[in-house]
């Protein structure tokens, strides 16, 4: 595995997480939940972005197996939201 | 600000965050009683903040122990298989169970983590009978880190299987009351899988989000996030995690843990009060 991609995912979190709580930061202050909702969207979406990070980092180095358990993950958090689509609560 | 509850949403989830980032363990199990019984927010809508904030605590900490290189990918990666297959179960389960029976059980998680906060780390042992053993190093799962005093620490994996099936409680039981978990991840990490501590926490910090997300993001499509609740709560939780942090270098620690188990034990007791006169009330 490349060395780097501990340094490079680093920053993702780091520059992540400052945008997700700047936006949340303006959606309170200013009452505007459309912003607020954004920033949780960044929130959600930044780990399932690491994942598929991982994925292309072992793809490339030719790891069969983790491409397959990285595969997995992400199919098994699409059901999670597909099962989240079609069961809303009532 | 015109609603006057978001001061109190960002001093709750401030404080909760604070006084788990103390501990090294996210805010959750404080955030969602303090929401529902200070506050009277509904069970689900707590549960459902406070997953958020699960998952933005384990972003804002990701960053600096992916520096020190204590992150273990491979093994998180399998791991996840576990416990987002866990949130999956949870999502699809959490829209029929009655608040009261979520109180009752988040009341059972508190008396169990009061109990594990009480006896010492790493007391317990769950060896692997050896079976497992060609697995992990298939998956090449044996590691090491380096320590600022002992240098390079190698550390090979323990109970694999177990490791998982304590994995997949860990992902339902967040999905279902909006926790991190530590409760389960704690045994599974350091008494099946036998991690270094450190190892365990920056590994189980990395994973604790994409379990979240499995969830949070089901909930987010189906429109449960309340924005007005989870925004200050998320916000005060970031805050109060890198404060907590901050303070965990200059306390004791073994103080702080008696004062942490009568915190724990009376939040327990409130929600047990508030199942069984929920049980009552019908």
């Amino acid at each position: 595995m490349d060395k780097s991609i501990d340094l490079y995912l680093g920053k993702m979190f780091v520059w992540g997480t400052v945008l997700a709580t700047s936006l949340i930061a303006v959606g309170v202050l200013g009452s505007q939940n459309l912003i607020t909702m954004s920033g949780i969207a960044v929130f959600i979406i930044l780990p399932i972005l690491r994942v598929i990070v991982l994925l292309f980092d072992f793809f490339r180095s030719k790891d069969k197996l983790m491409t397959i358990v990285a595969l997995s993950v992400l199919m098994i958090i699409t059901l999670s939201m597909i099962v989240g689509f079609y069961f809303k609560n009532s | 600000m015109e609603n006057p509850q978001v001061l109190l949403f960002l001093a709750i989830s401030f404080a909760s965050s604070a006084l788990g980032g103390i501990l090294g363990m996210a805010g959750g199990v404080f955030i969602v009683p303090l929401l529902t019984m200070v506050v009277g927010v509904d069970m689900h809508t707590a549960i459902k903040a406070s997953v958020v904030s699960v998952i933005a605590c384990s972003c804002a900490s990701a960053g600096l122990y992916l520096k020190e290189k204590l992150t273990h990918f491979r093994l998180a990666m399998i791991l996840e298989v576990a416990t987002t297959l866990g949130a999956l179960l949870g999502v699809f389960f959490i829209g029929s169970i009655p608040d009261v029976y979520l109180i009752l059980f988040f009341s059972f998680i508190l008396f169990l983590s009061a109990q594990q906060m009480f006896a010492k780390r790493n007391e317990l042992s769950f060896a692997g009978n050896g079976k497992s053993q060609s697995w992990v190093s298939k998956l090449e799962l044996h590691g090491s880190y380096v320590d600022r005093e002992k240098g390079r620490v190698d550390y090979s994996i323990d109970n694999l299987p177990l490791g998982m099936v304590l994995m997949f409680f860990a992902g339902l039981v967040s999905a279902l009351l909006g926790i991190g978990s530590g409760v389960l991840k704690i045994p599974a990490m350091d008494s099946a899988l036998k991690l270094p501590i450190k190892v365990s926490s920056a590994t189980s910090n990395f994973m604790i989000g994409v379990t979240a997300a499995a969830s949070a993001g089901a909930y987010f499509i189906q429109g449960e996030i309340n924005a007005e609740i989870a925004g200050p709560v998320v916000l005060g939780s970031v805050l109060g995690s890198l404060f907590g942090a901050k303070i965990l270098i200059s306390l004791k620690a073994q103080r702080i843990r008696v004062i942490f188990v009568f915190i724990l034990l009376g939040l327990a007791v409130q929600m047990l009060y508030s199942a069984v006169k929920g049980f009552i009330h019908g």
